[in-house]
C-alpha cells in the first residue's frame, strides 16, 4: 500500500482509482491538490466566499460517494466540474441576483489579503465587476476556458451542452467584457 | 470584430495562448495581413492578461476546517465508520430543504398563476358561451323585450339603437320592403318582440297591445297557403306596416292592467301557442268578466282559433274593439275572411280616421269590399 507520500506524485486518474475502491487516503491527496480550484472557481461563479466553501465541501463529499458508487467514468477534472456545474447553477439560481457578489468580498476571504487590509485595485475590481454581470452560462465557460484551461470539448462535457453552444457562449463573453472593461 | 474572419474566441484563446498548435498558426498569419484584427487581437491581449491576474487575485484555498469537515464526511459517504461533521450536515440538510422549499414554492406560485390564468379564462369563456347560448335560444331577446323597459328608463338609454330590440318603424320598413309572403311572415318574430315589450308591466298601452295582435295575426297568416287569395302582398304588407306604426304611435292607454292581469295574459298566450285553447280562455276569464279590453280582445284571438267559436270571438272582438277603436279594423278583416262584406264593411267604418284605416280600405277594397 503506498504511502501519502507517494500518492501526492500519483496521477488523477490513478487516485480516482484508489478513491473507487474505497482508499481515504487517495480522496485526501485529491482534496489537497484540487480544493483551491474549486473553491476559487465556486466563489468566481457565486461571488460569495462561505457560499464556495459549502459548495466545494459538497462536490468532494459527492464525487466520494459517487466513486463508492462507480457511476461515472468520465475524466476526473470533468468529473469535479460536472459536480460543481450543478451544485453552482442550484446555488446561483436560489440566490439571484449575483449583483450582490463583490471582488471585495471574496478577495477578504483570502488571509493575507484580510490580514494586510489589501484592497483590490480600481481596474480589478472594475473588471470583476464586468465578469458578475456576464450571465452565469457565459461566465462559467470563460471561467473554465481562463483559469482551468479547460478545452471546449472538456467545457461541453461539464455544463452538458454542446460544443457550439459553448462557443457561442464564449464569443458573448468576450463581446460583452470588451465592451465592459475599457 | 476585425474583418469578420475570426470569432472571438479564436483571437481571445490566440492571446492566452491556448490554441492547438494548427490553429493558432492559422490565427497569426491571419493577424499578420489584417489591421483591423490585429487592433482588436491587441485589445484582447490586454483584456487576457487582466483576467489571469484577476485568477491569482481571487484564488481561495478553502480553509482548513473545510478540508477537515470535507474530509470527514467524505470518509463518511465512503461507507468509512465516521460520524459527519455536525455543520457540514446541517448545512446540508438546510441547504437540501431549502432547496425543495424553492422548487416547491416555484411550483406552487406556478400552479397558483395557472390556477388563476384558467379561472379567468374559465369564467370569460363560460360568460361568453352563456351569453352565446342565451342569445341562441331567445333568453336575452325575452330579458330584453320583458325587463328592458324599466331599465331604458331608468338609465336613459335605448337598447333599440344598439340593435337589442326591434323598433316598429324598422318593422314597417321591412314589411314594406318586403317582395313575398315569406318574406312578410318572417317578420312575425320582431312583431312577436313588440307585442311581448307592449305586455310589460308599466308599459303596456292597450291599443298598441290590440294592433301588434293584429299586426302578428297578418304575419301568420302572410304565408301563401293561408293568405287571402284577393290581396296581393303589397296590400297585405301596407296593411301590416300601418298596424304596426299605428303601434308605435299609440298613447298610454286608460284602461291600465295590473302586473298580475298582465301575467294572466302571457300565460293565455303562451297556453293558446300550445294549443290549449280552453286554458287560455280559463286564463283570461277573470280579464273578460272584469270587461278588460285587452281581456277581451286575446280571448276573442284565442275563441278564433276554434272553428266553432266565430260566433263568440265576434262577440268579444266587437266588445273590446269598443274600448278601443282600433279593434274594428282587425274585426272588419275577420269578417271578410268569413264572407261577410257588410258586417266588415259595417266594422271598417266605425274604426278611428287615420293611415291605419285608409291602409285597411285600400286592402279591402282590393278584397271586393266596397
Amino acid at each position: 500500500m503506498p504511502n501519502t507520500a507517494e500518492l501526492s506524485v500519483a496521477p488523477d486518474e490513478d487516485l480516482v482509482v484508489r478513491l473507487r475502491r474505497g482508499d481515504a487516503t487517495a480522496f485526501s491527496v485529491i482534496l489537497d491538490r484540487h480544493r483551491t480550484r474549486a473553491v476559487s472557481f465556486a466563489a468566481r461563479m457565486t461571488g460569495d466566499p462561505d457560499g464556495a466553501e459549502a459548495l466545494a465541501h459538497d462536490a468532494f463529499v459527492k464525487m466520494a460517494s459517487e466513486a463508492g458508487r462507480g457511476s461515472s467514468d468520465k475524466p476526473f477534472r470533468v468529473w469535479l466540474f460536472s459536480i460543481l456545474h450543478g451544485l453552482v447553477s442550484d446555488f446561483v439560481t436560489k440566490n439571484r441576483p449575483e449583483s450582490r457578489a463583490s471582488l471585495e468580498r471574496v478577495s477578504s476571504a483570502r488571509g493575507s489579503a484580510d490580514a494586510a487590509g489589501e484592497r483590490p485595485p480600481g481596474e480589478t475590481r472594475e473588471l470583476f465587476t464586468a465578469l458578475m454581470k456576464l450571465s452565469p452560462a457565459n461566465r462559467e465557460v470563460l471561467l473554465l476556458r481562463v483559469h482551468e484551461g479547460m478545452s471546449y470539448d472538456e467545457i461541453a462535457e461539464v455544463t452538458g451542452d454542446r460544443v457550439a453552444t459553448i462557443r457561442g457562449r464564449m464569443n458573448h463573453a468576450i463581446e460583452q467584457l470588451r465592451k465592459e472593461v475599457r | 470584430m476585425g474583418c469578420g474572419t475570426l470569432d472571438w474566441a479564436d483571437l481571445f484563446d490566440h492571446a492566452l495562448g491556448i490554441l492547438a498548435e494548427e490553429d493558432d498558426a492559422r490565427v497569426r498569419e491571419h493577424l499578420a495581413s489584417c489591421e483591423a484584427c490585429r487592433a482588436d487581437g491587441g485589445a484582447l491581449a490586454i483584456l487576457s492578461g487582466r483576467l489571469k491576474s484577476l485568477g491569482e487575485l481571487t484564488t481561495l484555498r478553502g480553509r482548513e476546517a473545510f478540508a477537515e469537515r470535507t474530509r470527514s464526511d467524505a470518509r463518511a459517504a465512503m461507507g468509512v465508520p465516521e460520524r459527519p461533521t455536525r455543520t457540514s450536515a446541517a448545512w446540508r440538510v438546510a441547504a437540501l430543504t431549502d432547496s425543495q422549499r424553492i422548487r416547491r414554492e416555484a411550483a406552487r406560485r406556478r400552479a397558483g398563476l395557472l390556477r388563476r390564468l384558467f379561472l379567468v379564462g374559465g369564467s370569460a369563456t363560460a360568460l361568453a358561451c352563456a351569453l352565446g347560448l342565451a342569445y341562441t335560444l331567445g333568453f336575452v331577446d325575452y330579458a330584453v323585450d320583458r325587463w328592458g323597459a324599466p331599465v331604458e328608463r331608468a338609465l336613459g338609454v335605448d337598447l333599440a339603437s344598439w340593435g337589442l330590440r326591434p323598433t316598429p318603424g324598422g318593422v314597417a320598413a321591412s314589411a314594406r320592403a318586403a317582395s313575398s309572403r315569406a318574406e312578410l311572415s318572417a317578420l312575425a318574430p320582431a312583431i312577436e318582440r313588440l307585442l311581448r315589450r307592449e305586455l310589460a308591466p308599466a308599459v303596456c298601452r292597450t291599443e298598441a297591445a290590440a294592433l301588434l295582435g293584429f299586426a302578428l295575426v297578418l304575419a301568420r297568416e302572410a304565408e301563401p297557403r293561408r293568405a287571402e287569395e284577393q290581396s296581393d302582398v303589397r296590400d297585405l304588407a301596407e296593411l301590416l306596416a300601418s298596424a304596426v306604426e299605428a303601434a308605435g304611435r299609440a298613447s298610454r292607454e286608460n284602461d291600465p292592467l295590473t302586473g298580475e292581469e298582465l301575467e294572466c295574459i302571457r300565460r293565455a298566450r303562451g297556453l293558446a301557442e300550445a294549443g290549449d285553447r280552453q286554458g287560455a280562455l280559463a286564463a283570461l276569464d277573470l280579464l273578460v268578466t272584469g270587461r278588460k279590453t285587452l281581456g277581451l280582445y286575446f280571448a276573442a284571438q284565442v275563441a278564433a282559433q276554434d272553428p266553432k267559436g266565430a260566433e263568440r270571438a265576434d262577440k268579444l272582438f266587437a266588445a273590446a274593439a269598443e274600448r278601443a277603436p282600433v279593434v274594428w279594423v282587425e274585426l272588419a278583416w275577420r269578417r271578410l275572411r268569413a264572407g261577410s262584406h257588410p258586417a266588415s264593411r259595417e266594422a271598417l267604418l266605425r274604426a278611428p280616421p287615420g293611415a291605419f284605416r285608409e291602409a285597411a280600405e285600400r286592402f279591402f277594397s282590393r278584397a271586393g269590399l266596397r
